[in-house]
């Protein structure tokens, strides 16, 4: 439930804090009726109330020093994700059904579910420790392995990922300047120092074996990295351009940090 | 003895038949805000009764425009004019689907008119609104959106080079265009235009939810905000959004948490104790107007060189640390501002002695009455309580269509197009 909270809500935290800043209190009390009818705005005389007012608009400031580079890294992320990404999405879609992806899909969600207990167990959320995993011991056996997730079906114990990202942030740690980092996307400081530690995190765990044998410099190494991006990529509706927008960058870049800090508080 | 009894109940019978089918247009939000935002409930939407798969593809058109100017349009994938395309295997009608402001070609307005009408039988192509930064880019020839007689003409070349790309795949018995919102209004121009080039011949046109004058409709959005401001003088976004949020976790903790989100979830929170006060719900409308509003002055700038947001020395340049600056910039023009400060000096510039009121008058309906009037394959749908309309459009809309003006009494602005008596007008206008 919270995933789909977050869906909804994001959009409208943009909505809020543009609609904040782009005006200022230039009123006094007038009417306080509820906006029930538009007979108003029938009314020519209406209009003369109405004037633009301006104000700083400073939550679109970001802290972004390393900006330049990292319009750079978007740039090439988004050609990346034209050339290769997206058409090899295409070739997997066009491969794997959505039955057989949906399997993918709760098989590397619960590899996941390791990082998830350890974060929920430093932030000292115990109940969300132990409903991760209880979710882990029920999906890995009556899931088989993972591949199915009656954990959320039938228990009804809903996935609520932590990452060290989030656990830096709940103890109080800052963002840090933002960053964009090659394929992976929009992070800053704080969750990409996250990203290592939950890489080595899983790494010393090695649940079924995945992440060590996923680091090989084989065949199988790559094969299982390949898959685990196209799984996220299949997941992330995210396409570049998709806003039809100028401001792409400052929307996502906004975006991702409220998101991150959703993440946190929640 | 029972000859009275069958008489009566006859009687009973027929003033209930009489009843039914005279009554009650059924859409189930009155309030016009709520119905901009929330549109149709599930359960009241047009069902279909053996609903197909719809297979809709990307249809790319080149315009062979110069873009070797514009950083911009290669900045952000903005050259690519793109379209929706979905084709029935037999001889079937075409039919163009124009979006509202701000919309693209593929977003969920414009995908539920395409595939309504390919559920109906028909080839549909769907195209973005004129100003959507893409099209500005890509299609445009004045990158000024908003002037419909120009922007019917951008919009034209591109129906003609799309029906060029499909005339070999698909075999078109007619040729049809609608659009929402400003597409509504735009695909009245594009028929009018069609009237004198003939290079389309299109057999129907219809409007929906179109703007009478262009200027009340951007005016009646442009003040949603301020109208919010003077209602609640110490209301901040922060603390709206806080007011949203809690209204949504009361209402979810209320419903003992095992309530899932889907399509029938805002509905039910309208419906609940911590149903969202309308005028936050107008607000919205409002914010994303003006985010629309802020895309469209800043691309049209960029592309135009206005030098108004853009300083006149300096250029667009993707990876360029100034767009931060430059979006703040765009946030606070208003649609009114962009139509004040750069609309009426490039047309002036065209056409020396037009006053701000004749542009009005140009780029509205109006300029168009005689052939809204004289052509019965026009027709409007629209509702009596559009926040988009001003005083005496519904009666100008009556009575220049005259019986092909179709006002339903609620519904808001397009929050009743996918209603079931909606899209049944729409497909009986069409079919017929």
């Amino acid at each position: 439930m919270i995933t789909y909270f977050r869906q909804l809500l994001l959009p409208l935290a943009m909505i809020a804090s543009v609609w904040l800043a782009a005006t200022s209190p230039a009123y006094a009390a007038a009417d306080v009726s509820e906006m029930g009818d538009i007979s108003e705005l029938r009314d020519p005389q209406y209009y003369v109330d109405i004037s633009a007012q301006k104000s700083s608009l400073d939550f679109l400031d970001v802290y972004d020093p390393l900006e330049p580079m990292n319009k750079r890294i978007y740039a090439f992320n988004r050609l990346f994700d034209q050339y290769v990404f997206l058409p090899a999405l295409s070739a997997y879609r066009f491969v794997f059904p959505q039955f057989v992806r949906n399997r993918f899909q709760d098989f590397w969600a619960n590899i996941g579910e390791i990082p998830n207990i350890y974060n929920s167990l430093f932030q000292l959320k115990i109940e969300r420790t132990a409903s991760s995993s209880w979710r882990l011991v029920i999906n890995s056996t009556v899931g088989i392995l993972g591949l199915w997730d009656p954990a959320t079906e039938w228990f009804e114990i809903d996935r609520a990922k932590e990452d060290f990202g989030q656990t830096l942030g709940h103890w109080g740690v800052g963002a840090g300047p933002f960053l964009v980092l090659p394929i992976f996307g929009p992070s800053n400081l704080r969750d990409t120092t996250g990203l290592v530690v939950d890489y080595v995190g899983e790494k010393e765990v090695d649940f079924l074996g995945v992440r060590e044998a996923e680091s090989n410099d084989d065949t199988g190494g790559w094969l299982l990295k390949g898959f685990d991006a196209l799984n996220q990529r299949d997941i992330n509706q995210f396409r570049y351009g998709m806003l039809g927008s100028p401001f792409e960058y400052n929307k996502v870049r906004y975006l991702f940090n409220q998101q991150r800090e959703l993440l946190i508080a929640d | 003895m029972s000859y009275p009894h069958t008489l009566i109940a006859t009687l009973l019978v027929a003033l209930l038949g009489w009843t039914t089918s005279a009554s009650a247009y059924d859409y189930p939000i009155k309030n016009p805000y709520e119905a901009t935002v929330l549109g149709t409930p599930p359960a009241d939407k047009y069902q279909w009764e053996e609903p197909r798969k719809v297979k809709k593809k990307v249809l790319t058109v080149n315009l062979e425009k110069d873009l070797s100017d514009i950083t911009l349009a290669g900045a952000y994938g903005l050259a690519d004019m793109k379209l929706l395309y979905a084709k029935q295997k037999g001889p079937a009608p075409l039919i163009f689907v124009i979006a509202g402001t701000g919309a693209a070609y593929n977003s969920p307005k414009v995908t539920f008119l395409l595939d309504t009408f390919y559920q109906a039988g028909y080839h549909v192509i769907t195209i973005s609104s004129p100003t959507k930064p893409p099209f500005m880019a890509a299609a445009s020839s004045t990158h000024m959106p908003g002037l419909t007689n120009y922007d019917a003409e951008d919009l034209y070349k591109v129906m003609t080079v799309a029906l060029d790309k499909v005339k070999d795949d698909i075999e078109i018995t007619k040729k049809y265009v609608t659009g929402y919102s400003l597409g509504g209004i735009d695909s009245a121009f594009v028929g009018y235009l069609d009237t004198q080039r003939k290079e389309i011949n299109f057999d129907k046109v219809l409007m929906i939810n179109p703007p009478v004058n262009l200027y009340t409709s951007v005016s009646n959005l442009d003040s949603l905000i301020p109208a919010y401001r003077k209602r609640h003088p110490d209301a901040t976004g922060e603390k709206l959004f806080a007011d949203v949020f809690e209204r949504l976790g009361r209402y979810f903790n209320e419903s003992g948490g095992g309530v899932k989100f889907g399509p029938e979830t805002l509905f039910e929170i309208q419906k609940s104790d911590q149903a969202l006060p309308m005028d936050d719900v107008a607000v919205l409308i409002g914010v994303s107007f003006l985010f629309s509003s802020a895309d469209l002055a800043f691309t049209s700038d960029a592309l135009n060189h206005t030098g108004w947001i853009i300083p006149a020395d300096e250029h667009y340049s993707p990876v360029s640390s100034q767009s931060t600056y430059w979006y703040k910039r765009s946030l606070r023009w208003r649609f009114l501002d962009y139509f004040e400060k750069m609309v009426i000096p490039w047309w002036q510039e065209r056409h020396p002695g037009d006053t701000k009121e004749d542009i009005i008058q140009k780029v509205s309906l109006f300029a168009i009455e005689d052939y809204l009037r004289n052509n019965t394959s026009v027709g409007v749908m629209t509702n009596q309580d559009d926040i988009i309309l001003g005083p005496g459009d519904i009666e100008y809309l009556q009575s220049t269509l005259g019986n092909r003006a179709k006002i339903y009494p609620s519904g808001g602005h397009c929050g009743n197009m996918d209603y079931k008596d909606n899209v049944a007008y729409m497909l009986d206008f069409f079919n017929n």
